[in-house]
C-alpha cells in the first residue's frame, strides 16, 4: 500500500478488505483514504444457516457492489489474487482492472511476472521470489524501495528489550515453547542487560503460562503490539503476522521458518531480518495438513544454540551476507527473463550483470562461475534429450488411444530430471506440469509441451548470456593485470641487454 | 383440526395446550423462553419472523431482549391469538401475527412477498409447534426461500427460471443446488458474478 501511495501521491485510495482484519486500519495511516469492509463471516453465515433467506447474502453483496460502483473507480487492483476477489472485481463496473478478475472468463494474467506469480502461488510450487517482490513486479510497484529503506527512526534506539512471538497459526510452524523458554534463559544469561518478554494474543495466554511467568507475557492486540515492536531491539518469531508488522516498523527480526512456512515466499520482507530455516527433506511441507513425519524433525533440527547465534548476530548488528548459492543466480536469470515483455525483446544483460556483481562478493562469484557454467551444460543436455524424445504430432495422431508408452521417452526424461535435482531454478516446471496436467487431445498436449520447451530454451539462453556477462564483469581488468604479470622477462631482453654495461666498453 | 385449551400454572400464567400437549414449559415458561432467545445469538436483521406462537412467552422474551427488532409471528392455530393478546397487552403494537393454515395460504400473504427481498430472519420456537411440526417445517422452508416452490418465486425477479432445476422436495435448498441454474440462466452478468462470488464462500 505504501508503494501504491508513493506511485500515486495525489490519488484517492480505497481499500476493500475482510472485516476480520479491521485492526490494520490503524496500521495503514496515510496510505489509505477509505476502508471498505467485506463481511465475509456474515455472508458465509447467510449462506450456511437456514434461518436466513436463501437470497440474504445475495442482497447484502449486491448492496456492497452497488456502493463500490457508486464510487466510480478509475482503476481497481486485485492484490488478493484469488477466485473470490476475481469474481467480486468482475461484478464491479470499472474500465481499468488490474490483476486477476473474471469478466466472462478469468483475465488479468498478462505479463510474465503476473503469470509467474499465478503459477507459483496458486499451489505449493516453489518460488525464487518473495510474495511481496512478485506482487510489486506484477503490478509495477517499486517494492525495492520498501525493502531498502533505512530503518525508521526508532523510538528507543538503545532498547534492551527482546520480544518473542512463540506461537503461530499452525502447530507445524511452532518451534516449541520449551525451546523458546530455553532461548530466553540463554539470552538473559549471556546478554545480561537484555530483557526477554513474550508477546501474545489473549487466547494464547493460558498455553504460554505453562512455560513462562505472568510478568514475562505482554498480552496485547495488533495496535498495542506495534508500539511494543517499535520499542524493541529484536523480535524472535515463527511465521506470524507479527513478523510482518515488525518488518513494517523496522524492528530487527530473527525468524524461525519451519513446517509449512516457506521462507522464500513469505519471510519477513525486511533488510533487518535474519531467517533461520529448516534443511530437512520434507521442508517446506504443505499447508493445512498434519506433519507427515514420525517426529517434528524440522523443529528438532534447529537447536537453541543455533537460534541464539543468530540472535547474537542481530543484536551485534553483524552485516548480513547473502550466501552465493545456485538460487541467487537462478533468481537473477528469472528476473531478466520476466522483465522481458516477450521473447523478441533483447534483455538488459549488462545492467543485470552489474547489479549482480555489485550485490555479491566478486571472488565468490569467480569461484562459482565454473559450477554455474557446468550446470548450464547439464540443463542444455536435458533440453536436447527431451527434444530428441519428443514425438511428432503425426506419430501421436496415428495412435487410436494415447497411452503412457507413447510418451515414454519424455516421461523418462522428466523422471531423470527430477531425480538428478539439477533444476534448482524451476526452468522445466511448466514442462513437468504440462506432462502431468490434463489435455484435450494429443495436439493440445504437444502444444503445451512445445510452449514449455520454448520457455526453457529462452531461459537457458538468458542464463548462458547472463553468466557470460557476469564473467566479463567479474574478471574486468584481470586480463590486463594477468597480461603484465605473465609477460616473460624475455620480452625485455633486448632492452635489458642494452641497459647492462657492455663489458668491452666497460674495459675501454 | 386440533383441540386447543389453556390452563394456569402455579404463577398464574396461562399455558396453552394442543390435544393435551403443553405448548410451553409448565413450571418455568419465562426461563425456557429466555434460554431460547439467548440461543439465537445476535439477530442479523431488523425484522424477525417467529414460527409458532404457542403460549407467547418466547415472543415476550425476544421483544424484551431485542427492543429494536420488528416481530412477525406465523401461526396456524387462530385460537391462540386472543389469549396471547390478553396475556401480553404491551406487545400489541410490537407484534404482528399472521394466521396461515396451509402453505398455499402462507404463500398468498404479503409477508411471503416481503421475504423475497431477503432482509428478514426466520426463527423457530419448536417447543410450541405441538402437532403442527410438519406444517411449520414447510413454512420455514417457504419463508426462507429454501423450498422448491419458494425458490422459484424468489428467483423470478432475477430472471432465473428455477423450474429447470431438479430439486429435492424434502430438503432445504442451498446455494450449491441452484448455482448451475444461475450459470445457465438469462439473468444479468452482474448477478451471475455476485452468485459466483458467493459460490466461492461455500467451497
Amino acid at each position: 500500500m505504501r508503494s501504491l501511495r508513493s506511485k500515486f501521491p495525489q490519488a484517492e485510495i480505497h481499500l476493500l478488505l475482510n472485516k476480520q482484519f479491521l485492526q490494520v486500519e490503524s496500521l495503514l495511516n496515510g496510505c489509505v483514504d477509505n476502508f471498505i469492509y467485506f463481511e465475509r463471516d456474515q455472508l458465509q453465515k447467510g449462506l450456511g444457516e437456514a434461518s436466513y433467506s436463501v437470497l440474504w447474502s445475495f442482497h447484502e453483496l449486491n448492496k456492497l457492489v452497488g456502493f463500490l460502483d457508486s464510487q466510480k473507480y478509475e482503476t481497481v487492483y486485485n492484490f488478493t489474487h484469488n477466485r473470490l476477489s476475481a469474481h467480486l472485481i468482475g461484478a464491479i463496473e470499472c474500465a481499468d482492472k488490474r490483476g486477476l478478475h473474471h469478466d466472462g472468463a478469468f483475465q488479468g494474467l498478462d505479463g510474465r511476472w503476473m503469470k509467474y506469480f499465478n503459477d507459483r502461488f496458486a499451489g505449493n510450487q516453489s518460488s525464487l521470489f518473495h510474495y511481496v517482490e512478485l506482487l510489486g513486479k506484477s503490478f509495477d510497484l517499486n517494492m525495492d524501495q520498501q525493502l531498502n529503506q533505512a530503518a525508521p527512526v526508532r523510538k528507543n534506539p538503545k532498547s534492551k528489550s527482546v520480544l518473542m512471538q512463540c506461537l503461530t497459526s499452525d502447530d507445524k510452524k511452532n518451534w516449541g515453547l520449551d525451546r523458546f523458554a530455553l532461548l530466553k534463559k540463554e539470552i538473559e544469561m549471556n546478554l545480561g542487560d537484555y530483557k526477554v518478554q513474550v508477546i501474545a494474543a489473549a487466547f494464547e495466554r493460558e498455553k504460554l503460562l505453562s512455560f513462562f511467568k505472568e510478568e514475562d507475557l505482554i498480552v496485547c492486540d495488533l495496535v498495542e503490539a506495534k508500539t511494543h515492536l517499535e520499542n524493541a531491539a529484536l523480535l524472535i518469531t515463527g511465521d506470524t503476522s507479527i513478523k510482518h508488522l515488525a518488518a513494517s516498523v523496522g524492528t530487527p527480526i530473527v525468524e524461525i521458518a519451519i513446517g509449512s512456512s516457506d521462507s522464500t515466499k513469505t519471510r519477513a520482507f525486511s533488510q533487518h531480518a535474519i531467517t533461520i530455516q529448516a534443511s530437512t527433506a520434507c521442508y517446506p511441507c504443505t499447508h493445512s495438513q498434519a506433519c507427515s513425519q514420525k517426529s517434528h524433525f524440522c523443529a528438532e533440527e534447529l537447536s537453541v544454540g543455533a537460534v541464539f547465534s543468530k540472535v547474537w548476530d542481530s543484536l551485534a548488528q553483524e552485516k548480513l551476507h547473502t550466501s552465493l548459492n545456485h538460487r541467487v543466480l537462478e533468481k537473477a536469470v528469472w528476473s531478466v527473463y520476466l522483465d522481458k515483455e516477450h521473447s523478441e525483446v533483447e534483455p538488459f544483460y549488462v545492467a543485470s550483470a552489474q547489479e549482480f556483481c555489485s550485490a555479491h562478493d566478486l571472488t565468490a562469484i569467480k569461484n562459482k562461475l565454473p559450477e554455474w557454467q557446468h550446470r548450464s551444460q547439464e540443463l542444455q543436455a536435458v533440453l536436447a534429450r527431451i527434444e530428441r524424445a519428443l514425438p511428432t504430432l503425426e506419430a501421436l495422431r496415428s495412435k487410436a488411444t494415447l497411452v503412457n508408452q507413447d510418451l515414454s521417452g519424455i516421461i523418462l526424461c522428466a523422471q531423470d530430471l527430477l531425480r538428478a535435482k539439477v533444476d534448482d531454478g524451476g526452468y522445466f516446471q511448466s514442462f513437468i506440469e504440462g506432462l502431468i496436467g490434463r489435455f484435450a487431445s494429443p495436439a493440445h498436449l504437444l502444444e503445451k509441451i512445445e510452449r514449455a520447451l520454448s520457455q526453457v530454451r529462452e531461459l537457458l539462453e538468458v542464463r548462458q548470456n547472463l553468466i557470460q556477462q557476469i564473467e566479463m564483469l567479474s574478471k574486468e581488468g584481470e586480463f590486463y593485470a594477468n597480461g603484465i604479470g605473465q609477460l616473460s622477462i624475455g620480452g625485455f631482453e633486448e632492452t635489458g641487454k642494452s641497459l647492462q654495461r657492455d663489458l668491452e666498453d666497460a674495459g675501454i | 383440526m386440533s383441540f386447543i385449551t389453556f390452563s394456569e400454572n402455579h404463577e398464574s400464567e396461562l399455558i396453552s395446550f394442543e390435544d393435551g400437549q403443553a405448548l410451553a414449559s409448565l413450571s418455568n415458561p419465562r426461563g425456557e423462553a429466555l434460554k431460547w432467545v439467548y440461543s439465537l445469538g445476535h439477530l442479523p436483521a431488523p425484522h424477525v419472523v417467529i414460527l409458532g406462537l404457542g403460549s407467547g412467552f418466547q415472543v415476550e422474551a425476544l421483544a424484551d431482549l431485542s427492543p429494536d427488532v420488528t416481530i412477525t409471528i406465523v401461526e396456524s392455530r387462530p385460537s391462540l391469538v386472543p389469549v396471547f393478546r390478553a396475556q401480553f397487552p404491551d406487545l400489541a403494537e410490537r407484534v404482528h401475527i399472521i394466521i396461515a393454515e396451509s402453505s398455499n395460504e402462507l404463500m398468498g400473504t404479503e409477508l411471503f412477498r416481503e421475504m423475497a427481498a431477503g432482509q428478514s430472519y426466520v426463527v423457530s420456537f419448536q417447543e410450541c409447534w405441538g402437532d403442527q411440526r410438519q406444517l411449520f417445517t414447510d413454512f420455514f422452508a417457504h419463508l426462507t426461500g429454501r423450498s422448491v416452490e419458494s425458490v422459484q418465486y424468489h428467483f423470478q425477479d432475477l430472471g432465473i427460471n428455477m423450474k429447470a432445476l431438479y430439486l429435492d422436495q424434502n430438503k432445504l435448498i442451498s446455494i450449491k443446488e441452484f448455482m448451475p441454474v444461475v450459470e445457465a440462466s438469462a439473468t444479468a452478468e452482474k448477478n451471475k458474478q455476485i452468485f459466483r462470488t458467493l459460490g466461492e464462500l461455500v467451497k
